[in-house]
């Protein structure tokens, strides 16, 4: 008996053991993630509630008291008011438009699987490949003959412009994976194209429109480049060139670049805390079949 | 069914919200491009700076005076950047900041200034950076920009060194040992700020080649062995651990830092860094020194147009109310309240600066006009786009990542590559 008995105590103490060292190489995986997530924060805290004359180290939190004038500074100097104002707008009118416009444009070459739409899915893909910045002096030309500079349409629809690519792809993707027998039975009915597209085809698309509406609007929130190109006016900047203009040739006030990046993050954070769920969800859509 | 609606419904309202945020915004921002009664002016230099609430307030003024508008826009570190792409579209603004650059690189886009009454009260020492064979100008120095070596007194004072005394590299030799021995960094510079180390070979330079190289270097002929000469200085106080141990690391801030702490006696670098030291410890112990001589028996600044100099677009379509600008600007006051914005010296001579604490400083290097002034180097000597090879190479030596001989070869090579595209 206890000679069958003692290999079985060893293999399930091995079993624990090896449990054991696996969970604490998740947690220390995790831990690492996690630190390595909320340092930039730490220090973006520490820097905000100092004053400019406070040379301890960035680690140290305010050891002799901290201040908000980092705040007023960042509000008032770098006019960060319309910079949240303008980069809600912006953020808003591209996500929507890449969305509406990325769902059309992928519906046909999800569909219809010809050379033609091969080819344009291709061109559209590469597309992605081709850098923002290599068109700005024909762009900015562009804009300024037409006299859109400084105009939130014009950053909105070249930002869209730069979005639409990855959306088109994640659409085209996610669409292809949907039952065509649904919008079979739909023509059955009657449904036209436009009916089928919008009654049938855009309701399944939830979950990749949710993937989409991060991605962009996070990337366009933060855009730098082409936002200090194209919207360069204190009274229509957005936030990332505003935070920005707190690094200069003649010296650098870091505590207000902190504190107006802290700002720029409410909005984000409050949003995210209402909307967990779903983008959480739209996250994973990408992931799921 | 009910779920069609919705999306539909769905689309519907996020085409009236896009449509409804351009449209409710309207009238003000964001829906129309500038006044184009107005005059446009591009500046160098974050919301946040000396010279920005200074020319703030100057335009206030100058519309209180005149009735004329200026619609002043700003950028800080991509400046530059964004410049070339408003000269490459043909989008300039009637006024900007020619930072440096009013000759070399934007004088074919600038209206000649040399008729207007304040040009000839532009400081000689400016001539050889800001007029061309000429004698003409093409922008207002707001500032004349001088830089010598920065250094904190109180560090030289615990080594017991007099920084007056300091008017040979070996006397800057033996005061570095002297820091050095008392435990604090003796130069301070920054590999992360892409600059400072140009700076340094910048400076240097100025007065190691002769009059014959310097010759050849116009027209051509990159003399290696007088570039050699430079980096084996900077080689030599890299190999004896001179410099801080953070280089590679450490940000322009942190130089100014360094200085403002006192764990740093010297800072070869413009002297805004004194500005920016002052910020962060108002009684920081600063000033700086002219750089020893190489060549030459007398020590020297390097000086040239300063980052507050403005150009008027030939191309402007408010030319006039432009140039009434700039006039306006030159007006001794106002030059005076811009120049200490900045903390540099006026460009005109006819203007008193009052520095604050660094005044000992200025008025015995600069004010005085006892101290020659050499043109920074590269602007003058190198072809245009030599800079970015000029700090990557000093850099390489400082961090050791080259040695002389391959940091000089590198920058040979993109001499010839430039040159032959002038």
């Amino acid at each position: 008996m206890a000679t069958t008995i003692a290999p079985q105590r060893t293999t399930s103490a091995r079993v624990r053991r090896t449990s054991r060292i696996g969970q604490l190489g998740r947690w220390t995986f995790i831990a690492i993630a996690v630190i390595t997530q909320v340092t930039p924060f730490y220090l973006a805290l520490t820097t905000a509630f100092k004053p400019i004359t406070d040379t301890t180290s960035l680690w140290l939190p305010p050891l002799s008291g901290g201040t908000l004038d980092n705040f007023s500074t960042a509000w008032n100097s770098g006019h960060l008011e319309w910079a949240l104002e303008n980069g809600l707008i912006v953020t808003v009118v591209s996500t929507a438009l890449t969305c509406i416009v990325g769902a059309m444009a992928a519906y046909p070459l999800a569909r219809r699987s010809t050379k033609l739409n091969r080819f344009v899915s291709l061109l559209i893909l590469g597309m992605l490949m081709v850098p923002p910045l290599s068109i700005l002096v024909p762009l900015y030309t562009m804009l300024a003959q037409l006299g859109l500079l400084n105009t939130y349409i014009s950053l909105s629809l070249v930002l869209t412009t730069i979005q639409l690519p990855l959306a088109v792809f994640l659409f085209t993707q996610f669409m292809r994976t949907l039952p065509l027998s649904l919008e079979e039975a739909a023509a059955i009915d009657g449904a036209g194209l436009t009916t089928t597209f919008l009654r049938i085809v855009l309701p399944s698309l939830k979950p990749v429109i949710a993937t989409v509406v991060i991605l962009t609007s996070t990337n366009v929130w933060n855009e730098f480049a082409m936002s200090s190109y194209i919207l360069n006016q204190p009274e229509v900047r957005t936030l990332a060139p505003a935070a920005a203009s707190f690094f200069g040739s003649q010296g650098n006030n870091i505590g207000a670049a902190a504190a107006a990046a802290l700002i720029g993050l409410l909005p984000i954070l409050i949003a995210y805390l209402f909307l967990q769920k779903y983008f959480v969800k739209g996250a994973l859509a990408g992931a799921e079949k | 069914m009910k779920l069609s609606r919705n999306t539909t419904r769905a689309a519907i309202a996020a085409f009236g919200v896009a449509a409804l945020l351009i449209s409710a915004t309207g009238c003000d921002r964001g829906t129309s491009a500038s006044s184009s009664s107005e005059v446009q002016f591009f500046l160098n230099g974050g919301p946040d700076t000396p010279q920005y609430k200074e020319m703030t307030d100057l335009i206030a003024k100058f519309k209180a005076e005149k009735g004329i508008t200026v619609n002043m826009t700003a950028a800080s570190t991509d400046y530059e950047d964004q410049m070339k792409v408003k000269l490459a579209s043909g989008d300039i603004p009637d006024v900007f900041t020619t930072h440096g650059w009013s000759l070399l690189r934007y004088s074919k886009f600038l209206e000649p200034l040399t008729n207007r009454s304040w040009a000839s009260k532009v400081n000689p020492g400016l001539n050889s950076a800001m007029r061309d064979s000429d004698g003409n100008i093409y922008a207002f120095p707001g500032a004349f920009d001088t830089a010598g070596i920065a250094y904190n007194k109180d560090v030289l004072d615990k080594a017991g060194i007099d920084p007056a005394t300091i008017t040979t590299w070996d006397a800057f030799n033996n005061a570095a040992a002297a820091v050095a021995a008392k435990g604090s960094t003796p130069i301070f510079s920054s590999g992360k700020a892409q600059g400072p180390a140009g700076h340094i070979a910048d400076y240097l330079a100025a007065d190691t080649f002769t009059d014959s190289q310097l010759t050849q270097m116009k027209q051509g002929t990159f003399v290696d062995s007088a570039y050699a000469k430079v980096l084996d200085r900077v080689k030599s106080w890299q190999s004896k651990g001179w410099f801080n141990k953070d280089y590679s690391s450490a940000s322009e801030d942190d130089m100014a830092h360094a200085l403002a702490n006192g764990t740093a006696a010297f800072e070869i670098y413009n002297n805004s860094i004194l500005a920016s030291a002052r910020t962060y410890n108002p009684n920081a112990n600063v000033g700086f020194i002219p750089l020893p001589p190489t060549n030459g028996s007398t020590p020297y600044l390097i000086g040239g147009e300063g980052v507050d100099s403005f150009g008027v677009s030939k191309t402007s379509k408010h030319k006039d109310d432009a140039l009434a600008f700039l006039d306006f600007l030159a007006q001794p006051d106002n030059a005076a309240a811009l120049a200490e914005a900045n903390g540099a010296a006026a460009g005109l001579v006819n203007v008193k600066v009052d520095f604050g604490k660094l005044t000992s400083s200025f008025d015995k290097y600069v004010t005085s006009g006892s101290t020659p002034v050499k043109p920074y180097f590269d602007r003058v000597y190198l072809p245009n786009g030599s800079w970015n090879t000029m700090v990557a190479t000093t850099d390489s030596v400082i961090s050791g990542q080259s040695d002389v001989a391959g940091a000089v070869a590198q920058m040979k090579n993109q001499f010839a590559t430039l040159y032959g595209q002038k």
